[in-house]
């Protein structure tokens, strides 16, 4: 008898929910949806970062090769030139780089130790692409943004320049 | 716009065009008197001159020709490319089965050398003094054998004239011959490339 009673007592609290207010359980959904919200959200802002990088680095690695090229074609015409045992009174080739790729500015950098032009944005993407030239190159790191550069030769020191035009 | 490939060879294709220009209109002025081969080799490149842009401007370059003749001006170096400060020890000719060599020095300041160099031996004609001589190539096999090579060696000691005639061991006819070496300054520019350059031209060849 006392076990019967006991019994129909436990279905009674199972069946009621009188015991989570309407207030709390809102709060509860509420907050669960906000978190799932937020964490899908950073979880997408993350990923298009990613693809940004991506993508920068993608076309950081056409530009520079691109450059590299120019720099050969400077690099050949000088080696020409000198080759007839010429003076090059002056001479500059002309290349042209974006100011902004994604939005996003970005720096340039020829470097002579390791002959390598470095293309790094804010953001972290970074690509360095080898070249090889005969003569030597004066280190020199641009910010973009004057989208129009010039190799040019120094006569006195027989290196290639970069300046912005 | 003119691609990269295009402004560099133009630019190539007009130093060689120039040269080989510079070096006919002297050749085939020099059968003239010296005043008139003067003449007539500056009436020559002044037509070349004018037709130059011409034809660069069909490519939308602007070229421009300066040259020098050789009135008032020192016979050329003994050096590769004629200059004094060229290189002074290098191969004149390879490979030669005949030759006759003409030197004709002008000035010199130390010792010039000819080098005629076979696989084994190396014979060597040496200068000291301004003059005309010759080498025959009779002079050149009672020393040496063929196939040969011609060296000068110290050529900036010296300046002057010199001129090798004959034929290779393949049968083909050469002649190498310097007088003066003349100064011609070139122009060019496109929409991407511009240059300025000097480049010291030896005539006859």
């Amino acid at each position: 008898m006392k076990n019967t009673k006991f019994m129909k007592g436990m279905k009674d609290l199972l069946g009621n929910d009188d015991a989570v207010a309407v207030s709390v359980g809102f709060i509860l959904m509420f907050g669960i949806t906000v978190l799932v919200f937020a964490t899908l959200t950073l979880s997408f802002y993350d990923l298009s970062r990613q693809s940004e990088k991506t993508a920068m680095r993608n076309t950081f690695e056409i530009m520079g090769q691109r450059v590299a090229i120019e720099m050969t074609v400077a690099d050949s015409m000088v080696n020409y030139i000198n080759s007839f045992g010429g003076t090059i009174n002056s001479i500059e080739y002309e290349f042209t780089l974006p100011a902004s790729i994604a939005t996003n500015t970005y720096s340039i950098n020829f470097t002579n130790s390791t002959n390598d032009i470095v293309l790094e944005s804010d953001n972290g993407a970074r690509v360095a692409i080898p070249f090889n030239i005969s003569n030597n190159i004066s280190e020199i790191e641009f910010y973009s943004g004057a989208e129009i550069y010039k190799f040019g030769y120094n006569k006195n020191y027989g290196n290639i320049n970069v300046e912005e035009r | 716009m003119a691609g990269s490939d295009e402004s560099k060879t133009d630019m190539v294709n007009m130093l060689q065009m120039t040269q080989d220009e510079i070096r006919n209109a002297y050749r085939n002025s020099t059968t003239l008197e010296e005043d008139d081969a003067i003449n007539n080799f500056n009436i020559h490149m002044r037509e070349f001159g004018n037709y130059l842009p011409l034809i660069y401007s069909v490519h939308g370059e602007v070229v421009t020709m300066t040259w020098e003749d050789w009135n008032d001006k020192e016979y050329a170096y003994f050096t590769d490319n004629g200059v004094i400060n060229g290189e002074s020890n290098w191969i004149v000719a390879e490979i030669i089965q005949n030759s006759t060599i003409m030197v004709n020095i002008t000035n010199i300041s130390g010792p010039l050398n000819v080098n005629i160099i076979n696989a084994t031996k190396t014979w060597q004609k040496n200068f000291s003094f301004s003059g005309m001589s010759i080498i025959s190539d009779d002079d050149i096999k009672a020393n040496i054998n063929p196939p040969y090579s011609i060296k000068f060696i110290n050529g900036s000691n010296a300046n002057g004239k010199y001129s090798v005639t004959g034929n290779t061991a393949y049968g083909r006819n050469f002649i190498y011959a310097r007088d003066y070496v003349l100064n011609t300054t070139i122009t060019f520019s496109n929409s991407k490339t511009s240059a300025n350059v000097t480049v010291p031209i030896s005539v006859p060849w």
